[in-house]
C-alpha cells in the first residue's frame, strides 16, 4: 500500500528540521562574533571555520585512520554488549541463581562513575583497547535490562496457547518471545548507541591511546587548537548520528526480514 | 475412554474455587460443559489443558493424549494472518489452499493478508475455532466458542465442529441452550451442591 505524503506535509516535516538547525547555526556565529569583538574569537571559532578545518582535516589519511581506530573499537565494545547483555537476558529469564548472580554485578556498573571504570581499566589493560571495554561496560547494563523486560513482558497467554498446541521451542521463539522483545531490543540500541560513543571517546581522552579520536581532542585541548577541537567534536556526533540510523535500518531490514522468513515457513 | 474427573478440588489464594467434585465427559462425543458463572468451569478446563494443577482429586482419560484449544480470548498470533495461525499449529505442512477451504466453510473470505489484529471479534473467534479443528487432537476443549457469532452465522460454525470433531472427545463450555440442542450435545453440569447431572439431549 503507497502512502501518500501531501507536500504541505513533507515541507512541514523537513522544512522545520531544517529550520531549527539553521537557527542553531546562526545562533552559534552569533555568538561567535560576538565572542570575536569581545577579544575571544579563539575560545568559540565560527560554524564557517570549523567547517573549513574538519575539510582540511579530511583531506588527510591520519584523519581517516583515526576516525576508523576509535570507530572499530566502540562499535566492537557495543556488539560486544549487545550479544552479553541479550545472552545474560536470557540466562536471567531460565534461571532465578543466574538473575541473583548477575544483579549486583549490573547495579555496580550502573552505579560507578565512567571516569572511575576508565581509570580502573587502565590498570589492567592497555590504552589502545581502553574504549572497548568502556563501551561494552556503559552498553551493557541497559541491553541486559531492556531485553529481560521483554522476555518477562511476553503474554502468558500466547505461551500457554503454545503448551496446549505443543509449539515447538523454535516455533515460540520465532513467532512469540522475539516479537515481544525486539521493541525493547531496538530501544536499548537506539540509547546504547549514544551512550558507547561518549563513554567511548571519553576513555580515549583520558587513556590517550595513540591515533585515537580521544587523543586528538586531548591534543587540541592542549594545544588551545579551538577550532579542530570543535571539528572533532562534530566528527563524532556525525559518526553517532550515521551509526545509530544504520542499525536501527538494520534492525529494521532485519525484523522485516525475519517476519517474512519466519513467516515462508507457514506458506504454501 | 472418558475423561473421569474424580474428587477434584482447587483453591487459589486461600479462595476455595470447587471441591470434591466429579464429572464424566463421554469418549467420542460432544459434552456440553455448563454452570452458573464464577463456579470453576474455566478453571477446571485449565485443569484439563494442564495450565495449572489441582489441589487433590484425580483426572483419567486425558494423559497421553493430544488436546487442541478455543480459548475464552482468542489467543492468535496477532502479527500473522489466519493462515499462518492456523498453519503453526498443524503437526504436518498443511497446504494453504486446504486451510482456506476450512476457513471458507465458516464464512471466512475477506482476511487474506491481513495479520489477524485488524479482523473483527467474530472473525478471529472462527479462526480460533478453524485452528482447534485443524490441529491434530484427540480431545478438543472450547471455552464459550460461539460467544459473539449471530445466529445464521453461529449455526454455520457449528455444524462445521460437529463435522470436524466427529469421533473426538469435545468439551464445550456454554450458557446457551440453543447451543446444546444444535451440537446436539451430552450436558455436565456443574453447580454449588457439587452434584453431577448427566442430561442426554434427545
Amino acid at each position: 500500500m503507497t502512502k501518500t505524503i501531501s507536500v504541505k506535509s513533507f515541507t512541514t516535516k523537513y522544512g522545520l528540521k531544517i529550520f531549527a538547525i539553521c537557527f542553531w547555526l546562526l545562533f552559534w556565529e552569533f555568538i561567535s562574533k560576538r565572542a570575536s569583538i569581545a577579544g575571544y574569537a579563539f575560545l568559540l571559532p565560527s560554524p564557517i571555520t570549523v567547517l573549513i578545518t574538519l575539510f582540511q582535516l579530511s583531506g588527510t589519511l591520519d584523519f581517516w585512520q583515526t576516525i576508523w581506530f576509535s570507530f572499530a573499537r566502540i562499535v566492537f565494545g557495543f556488539f560486544l554488549a549487545l550479544t552479553a547483555g541479550t545472552v545474560l537476558a536470557i540466562g536471567a529469564s531460565l534461571s532465578l541463581v543466574i538473575k541473583e548472580l548477575i544483579s549486583p554485578v549490573l547495579k555496580v556498573i550502573k552505579a560507578t562513575p565512567v571516569a572511575s571504570f576508565i581509570i580502573l581499566a587502565l590498570m589492567y589493560i592497555s590504552s589502545k583497547n581502553l574504549s572497548v571495554m568502556i563501551s561494552f561496560l556503559m552498553v551493557l547494563p541497559m541491553v541486559y535490562a531492556n531485553v529481560y523486560q521483554g522476555i518477562k513482558s511476553t503474554d502468558n497467554k500466547l505461551l500457554e496457547m503454545a503448551k496446549v498446541f505443543q509449539l515447538s521451542n523454535r516455533k515460540k521463539i520465532k513467532e512469540i518471545y522475539i516479537p515481544a522483545v525486539m521493541p525493547h531490543f531496538v530501544s536499548a540500541v537506539s540509547v546504547g548507541i549514544g551512550f558507547s560513543w561518549k563513554a567511548g571517546v571519553a576513555a580515549e581522552v583520558i587513556g590517550y591511546p595513540s591515533g585515537s579520536i580521544g587523543e586528538r581532542l586531548y591534543e587540541a585541548k592542549l594545544y588551545y587548537m579551538f577550532p579542530e577541537l570543535f571539528a572533532w567534536t562534530v566528527v563524532i556526533i556525525i559518526i553517532s548520528i550515521l551509526f545509530e540510523k544504520a542499525v536501527l535500518m538494520l534492525l529494521g531490514l532485519m525484523q522485516h526480514e525475519f517476519s517474512d522468513k519466519k513467516s515462508s515457513h507457514l506458506e504454501g | 475412554m472418558d475423561i473421569k474427573i474424580s474428587n477434584l478440588s482447587k483453591q487459589f489464594d486461600q479462595k476455595e474455587i470447587f471441591q470434591n467434585i466429579n464429572m464424566t465427559f463421554h469418549e467420542g462425543k460432544i459434552n456440553c460443559f455448563m454452570g452458573p458463572s464464577g463456579i470453576g468451569k474455566t478453571t477446571l478446563i485449565h485443569i484439563l489443558l494442564g495450565l495449572t494443577e489441582s489441589d487433590s482429586g484425580e483426572v483419567q482419560g486425558i494423559q497421553g493424549k493430544r488436546i487442541s484449544a478455543v480459548f475464552q480470548e482468542d489467543r492468535l498470533i496477532e502479527h500473522l494472518d489466519a493462515v499462518k495461525n492456523i498453519k503453526l499449529v498443524c503437526e504436518k505442512a498443511v497446504p494453504k489452499s486446504i486451510i482456506e477451504q476450512e476457513l471458507a466453510k465458516v464464512n471466512l473470505t475477506d482476511y487474506q493478508d491481513k495479520p489477524v489484529k485488524n479482523l473483527s471479534g467474530g472473525m478471529r473467534r472462527r479462526v480460533a475455532i478453524v485452528r482447534a479443528m485443524l490441529a491434530v487432537s484427540d480431545i478438543i476443549i472450547m471455552d464459550e466458542p460461539f460467544k459473539g457469532l449471530d445466529d445464521v452465522l453461529k449455526k454455520r460454525v457449528i455444524e462445521y465442529v460437529k463435522q470436524k470433531s466427529e469421533g473426538k472427545t469435545v468439551i464445550v463450555i456454554t450458557h446457551d441452550g440453543e447451543e446444546v440442542r444444535l451440537l446436539d450435545a451430552n450436558v455436565v453440569l456443574l453447580d454449588r451442591n457439587t452434584e453431577e447431572q448427566i442430561l442426554t439431549i434427545m
